[in-house]
């Protein structure tokens, strides 16, 4: 009889268990950063998978079938939005899933209600490059904007989710006190350098200049997505020696060819750092992230 | 008996709680209070202000006045204050009172620098007579006139200061709150209202340099296509699309290639669908535009099989995804009327070619009422299976099954079957290691000449390397007959070079070898080479379904 009821009881745990496990919301996001936001405001009341890599450049990322899959059943659908991540469009399609396409309950453009930079005010063309109609897409390399974009998320799982509304409400409190403490410990460490030119690869760290007081001199691509020519370059290093720039700021998937050339022309330091979550080891959530971007740029200046 | 009590261990510890929060006392203060230091200045020649009286006033009004005068550098430092905004005001001879807030950080020495408006005395009782007063007046009005110059002259510089350090000025921290409105339809931000759908215009420029005579195209570079892509939501989960595309081997006369509505879901159903003209979906390349392809010309059994640019299909299809957890499994079906490729100006084509080869193809014609392509000249059934399985997060395998059937213009039955694989692995950002293969088998049933069933089958492989954002090497072989009851082969090989110079422009070479016997489209040749050169350009927003 014991054992009857010991047998019975593990069942009804696993049965509980199996429940608990299905209860979890699944949140599929276009990209790792993302995913560390809604697992920081969804706890462990979601289950969280990213389309794309932390080493992939999200203008870049080419949709595949086994996306579709995950996002036909995902309930929360996050993106970047901004057309940073246009290419998640056609999965959407695909996918048919009603509740996660725009304007469904489950759909999160986490751009919403950032104060964009960089919005184009004059008549775009390709000549220009890879320029983005509604303004600069990178805003999560704003630490400040990542409050934002997990806010985006939580009200996401709240519209799935309504009965764990409160859980919600506080992780988003708790990572926005945390991400505020260390945004003061970040201001701190780049505060000797406020005002300082820093050269970039690609136009992806406005938001990141703009919070620590840094100013951009130029960048190594010409105009967005277009590839370094040597006449820019030349031109670029004049700059940079007039200007005495001592650092080049760049995500670690960029090519190292023309930052090395640089660097040995002017003597400025090429800064690699994760664009990320997960675009290096070690890089696991979006505070680390800035630990690591922030430290390795101070030293970089020292 | 002394009732003194000994100096006891109670009023000891007393007493040294007592000091030791005397001594914490002001490390408490150093903790939390802070200090002001406050400059002062001549507004106009920016001197510094010595013997200046500050006055500071809590904001809170919980403290009496603190007074300070400043040194000779103009500068004086508060005493420990309160972490709050704190009211400063500056009063000097021969200056206009200044008055400004100011807050003070704990731990910390808040700056404030007051400039001062020096006044000039212009007492009307000192005025011995009228016109001294005048004059005094006169001079009095010149000197602030004077001053206002230079205040104005300061501001200007100070502003153009502040514009050379944009970083300086930090955004502000938003606050930590969910937002509460309901998602919308469409992104907020739109850049100009508008209820244009997205057009896009895609030019493809293309040289062929080919050993063989024959093609009025050879050793020219020039426009070969160009389509105007157009596509917009037009409700909830649905969305329609058109390309209309305009050759040059046709006179650049504009036809329309694909209109179609695409529904996510097909009302309440867990099906999908399509309604209207498009790239039937057989295979994996048939459904992708040329511009969109890895390579500068159509693989020999594509040509042969689908036809000379692509399968297309005028009517319905379903699609249905299966909620399999790790495995991709999608089946389409649908019903079709053959559509020609929309090119306008096609009473050119025969015009335009050369050295006899259009008799030959108008002898064929007439004999077998037949020509490259599937065949059929009527409805058609399809149907396409496709599934995909990821490996990791840099590994996905593809395969597909196609399956279409139909009659021919006199009767013939034809069969159409496709297997497809593509295999996609990604080693890093950028990079891409790709091996797509296709084979066709061609069926057909001669009911009007009674000769049985004949059987046609053609394949292709690309290999292909992306190894940065800008480049991608491929290799590609073909090996094709062409449908009963044309005769020919095709075998070759390609070598592929794109560079891409913008996410929409490109620069393509392709260098392909082989033999062609009894070729349809161009005359029979052993050995071949040709060159291509392809510049394909776009301009305008548009995205194409996922393949």
């Amino acid at each position: 009889m014991k054992r009857a009821a010991f047998f019975l009881a593990c069942l009804l745990g696993l049965a509980l268990s199996g429940l608990r496990a299905q209860a979890k919301i699944y949140v599929v996001t276009t990209d790792p950063t993302l995913a560390d936001l809604a697992r920081s405001v969804g706890g462990d009341r979601v289950r969280v998978e990213s389309l794309s890599r932390g080493t992939d450049d999200p203008h870049q990322v080419e949709p595949r079938p086994s996306m579709v899959v995950k996002v036909s059943r995902a309930q929360v659908f996050a993106r970047i939005g901004m057309d940073l991540d246009m290419w998640a469009d056609s999965i959407l399609e695909k996918a048919g899933n009603r509740s996660v396409m725009r304007g469904g309950r489950g759909y999160a453009d986490c751009s919403l209600g950032i104060k964009p930079l960089e919005v184009p005010t004059t008549k775009l063309d390709p000549s220009m490059g890879d320029i983005h109609v509604y303004g600069n897409p990178h805003y999560l390399l704003d630490p400040a904007n990542g409050i934002i974009a997990a806010g985006n998320i939580a009200a996401a799982l709240i519209r799935v989710d309504p009965a764990n509304r409160e859980y919600y409400v506080q992780r988003h409190q708790a990572f926005g006190r945390d991400l505020l403490n260390a945004l003061n410990r970040w201001r701190g460490m780049l505060a000797p350098y406020r005002g300082a030119q820093v050269v970039v690869y690609h136009r992806s760290w406005a938001y990141f200049m703009a919070r620590f007081g840094l100013t951009e001199l130029g960048s190594i691509e010409p105009k967005p997505g277009i590839p370094p020519s040597p006449g820019h370059v030349n031109d670029l290093v004049r700059a940079m020696r007039s200007a005495g720039v001592r650092v080049m700021l760049m995500e670690n998937f960029r090519a190292r060819r023309f930052p090395d050339m640089i660097e040995k022309q002017t003597g400025a330091r090429a800064v690699f750092v994760p664009g990320a979550v997960d675009a290096e080891p070690g890089v696991d959530s979006y505070i680390r992230l800035f630990d690591v971007i922030v430290s390795r740029l101070s030293a970089a200046f020292k | 008996m002394d009732e003194r009590r000994p100096f006891g261990l109670h009023r000891i510890a007393f007493l040294l709680v007592a000091a030791l929060c005397l001594f914490a006392m002001p490390a408490a203060d150093a903790e939390s209070l802070g200090r002001l230091r406050v400059r002062v200045l001549n507004a106009v020649t920016e001197m510094p202000v010595t013997g200046a009286k500050i006055t500071l006033r809590d904001r809170a009004d919980t403290r009496t006045l603190i007074t300070l005068v400043t040194n000779v550098e103009g500068r004086a430092v508060s005493p420990m204050l309160e972490p709050r905004p704190w009211r400063i005001t500056a009063e000097a001879d021969n200056y206009q009172s200044c008055t400004e807030t100011a807050a003070v950080h704990a731990a910390s020495m808040s700056e404030i620098t007051i400039a001062m408006i020096p006044v000039t005395a212009a007492s009307p009782a000192a005025a011995e007579t009228r016109d001294d007063e005048v004059e005094k007046l006169k001079r009095t009005v010149q000197e602030q006139n004077e001053t206002i110059k230079k205040l104005l002259e300061r501001v200007e510089r100070l502003e153009k200061e502040r514009e050379a350090k944009p970083g300086e000025a930090e955004p502000e921290i938003p606050p930590v709150q969910i937002p509460t409105e309901t998602p919308t339809a469409q992104p907020e931000r739109a850049a100009r209202a508008t209820l244009l759908p997205d057009i896009a215009v895609i030019g493809t420029n293309t040289g062929r340099f080919l050993s063989v005579r024959g093609d009025p195209d050879r050793n020219r570079l020039q426009l070969g296509e160009f389509e105007i892509a157009m596509q917009q939501p037009v409700f909830t989960d649905i969305a329609f699309r058109a390309t209309l595309a305009g050759g040059a081997d046709e006179g650049f006369g504009i036809g329309v290639e694909e209109a179609y509505v695409n529904f996510g879901r097909v009302a309440k159903l867990p099906f999908g669908g399509m309604l209207g003209q498009k790239r039937a979906s057989f295979g994996k390349l048939n459904p992708v535009h040329p511009h969109a392809r890895l390579f500068a010309d159509q693989p020999a059994p594509l040509s042969a099989f689908l036809g000379e640019e692509a399968l297309l299909g005028n009517g319905a299809a379903l699609n249905y995804t299966f909620p399999l957890k790790n495995l991709f499994l999608n089946l389409e079906v649908g019903f079709f009327k053959a559509a020609s490729h929309g090119h306008g100006g096609e009473e050119h084509k025969e015009e335009e070619q050369v050295d006899g080869h259009a008799e030959k193809i108008a002898e064929v014609e007439e004999e077998t009422h037949a020509e490259p392509g599937f065949g059929a000249a009527r409805e058609f059934p399809l149907a396409r299976l496709w599934m995909a399985k990821e490996f990791g997060k840099s590994l996905e395998l593809e395969l597909g099954g196609s399956f279409a059937f139909g009659k021919a213009e006199n009767g013939d039955r034809v069969h159409l079957t496709g297997l497809d694989l593509t295999l996609r692995n990604f080693p890093g950002t950028f990079q891409r290691l790709l091996l797509q293969s296709e084979i066709f088998w061609h069926r057909r049933e001669d009911r009007t000449g009674g000769t049985g069933t004949h059987t046609r089958s053609g394949h292709y492989a690309l290999l292909s390397y992306r190894p940065d954002r800008y480049n991608e090497w491929g290799l590609r072989f073909d090996n094709t007959r062409f449908p009963w009851p044309l005769d020919g082969r095709e075998q070759s090989y390609s070598l592929i070079y794109t560079n891409r110079l913008t996410e929409a422009t490109l620069l393509r070479f392709q260098y392909k070898f082989g033999d062609r016997t009894q070729d349809y489209f161009l005359p029979s040749r052993r050995g071949f080479n040709e060159l291509y050169l392809q510049f394909i350009w776009g301009a305008g927003s548009h995205s194409h379904p996922l393949q």
